[in-house]
């Protein structure tokens, strides 16, 4: 984005933050990659805010991403999320202690004294039953309840004795006092600058989105225009998000005229990956298209190597040349076909008769009589 | 936080992985992985962030 700034002709005193909102308006493309971007800085500060233990951060970014849960359809995110900000916004007036706590990075876990390694809670308690479960974990233990009690009581002992004596035997080879990531290493920095300048080059190749002015929204890479339902979807989906949480907080949190487990209705926004299709398409119909698109291929393929190699086109175009013939096999299944077709080919053959032949004998097959017979007291 | 799928959703044939794929950052499979879990792309991208802004 600071690269299309700087590359745009433009009256010098605009600030980025003004240039932007005036490209937004104008480019459905930039419009996308912006809010991508704003989104994923986000959702960053999220991480960083659970890494670092900071508090505020933590409700601060929370609250910026959970508008796009009611954008997105996720109901359970969507209706439990404003409930959690709201109840850590006024953790200082209800438990202060608790608030302090918070505010000090208690509301995080640190397994190591490294910078930047904390860790929600829950993801502390989902790393100590696999602790707790070692390998195998608790199959086979299931079907025997004795087991399964003497494995869920003396488990988390064992598991503390094996981690007390693991720590006693790599004190030696590590580093104590060390408070770094464990990433926070030279090579490290120098993969992730190279692959930042990878990135932004690979942008620029497949075609800049900051630098698109058409009114079109394009995938990158394939550039595909895509449906006017999805450019609408990017026109319209931070403010309708924002709109539904605020509906849902004044509704059911402050107001409390709606109960909190009333249904929260779906948008279905049109994107990149959920576009309207174009005329529905049955499945025999996909079949028909997958199967001509196939045979479009290999028809092309023998076609060049046939010039390549100076054969006979008339000649090679005589035989079937799939693996399975179509004149025997339909969508990888034989065709079975229907018996009675045959009459339509023998027909041409010999003159069917109308009129019944004199006969002075009549011969009938072993399987005709046995259907002719009534079930009922009959023998052969 | 595998609701930070949505991300995910969001992105989805948008050309993100093709960018990814080009810049060798990850293969075309590796790549569309991250669309499912965009979560465990972003904890490693904030800590080279992290370790960056340390340096």
């Amino acid at each position: 984005m600071h690269k299309a700034f700087v590359a745009e002709d433009r009256n010098d005193t605009t600030t980025i933050e003004a240039w932007r909102l005036q490209r937004e308006s104008e480019s459905p493309q930039f419009h996308f990659w912006s809010m991508t971007l704003r989104l994923e800085v986000a959702v960053l500060l999220f991480v960083k805010a659970l890494r670092e233990g900071n508090f505020q951060l933590y409700i601060e970014s929370l609250a910026k991403i959970a508008p796009r849960f009611f954008a997105l359809d996720h109901p359970n995110y969507a209706r439990w999320l404003p409930v959690h900000v709201r109840d850590m916004l006024d953790l200082q007036r209800n438990a202060q202690d608790v608030a302090e706590h918070f505010r000090n990075g208690y509301f995080v876990f640190n397994k190591t004294s490294h910078c930047f390694s904390s860790m929600p809670i829950d993801q502390a308690h989902e790393q100590n039953n696999k602790l707790v479960k070692d390998e195998g974990g608790a199959i086979g233990l299931t079907e025997n309840p004795m087991q399964l009690l003497r494995w869920m009581i003396s488990g988390s002992e064992i598991a503390q004795l094996v981690k007390e004596f693991e720590t006693t035997l790599t004190q030696s080879n590590t580093k104590r006092d060390s408070v770094l990531h464990h990433k926070q290493t030279k090579s490290t920095q120098t993969q992730f600058r190279q692959q930042v300048i990878d990135l932004c080059a690979s942008f620029v190749d497949l075609g800049n989105p900051f630098e698109e002015y058409s009114q079109d929204l394009l995938a990158i890479g394939t550039n595909d225009i895509a449906d006017d339902k999805v450019k609408n979807t990017v026109r319209r989906i931070e403010q309708l998000g924002i709109d539904q949480y605020n509906t849902y907080v004044s509704e059911r949190l402050e107001s409390t005229s709606k109960h909190i487990m009333e249904p929260i209705k779906q948008n279905k926004l049109a994107l990149f990956s959920r576009q309207p299709t174009k005329g529905v398409i049955t499945g025999s119909k996909k079949l028909q298209i997958a199967s001509l698109k196939q045979n479009c291929t290999l028809f092309s393929q023998l076609y060049i190597s046939c010039q390549v190699r100076e054969g006979n086109l008339d000649e090679f175009f005589a035989h079937e040349n799939t693996s399975f013939p179509p004149a025997l096999s339909q969508f990888g299944q034989l065709r079975f076909g229907t018996k009675s077709d045959l009459l339509g080919c023998l027909e041409t053959v010999e003159m069917s008769q109308v009129k019944e032949p004199p006969v002075n004998a009549l011969a009938m097959d072993g399987a005709v009589i046995v259907n002719m017979l009534k079930p009922s007291g009959c023998v052969t | 936080m595998a609701a930070l799928k949505t991300l995910g959703d969001w992105l989805d044939n948008s050309g993100w992985t093709a960018a990814l794929e080009q810049a060798n950052i990850a293969t075309s499979g590796k790549a569309d992985s991250f669309l499912k879990a965009m979560y465990a792309e972003l904890v490693m991208l904030t800590k080279f962030l992290h370790v960056r802004s340390m340096s």
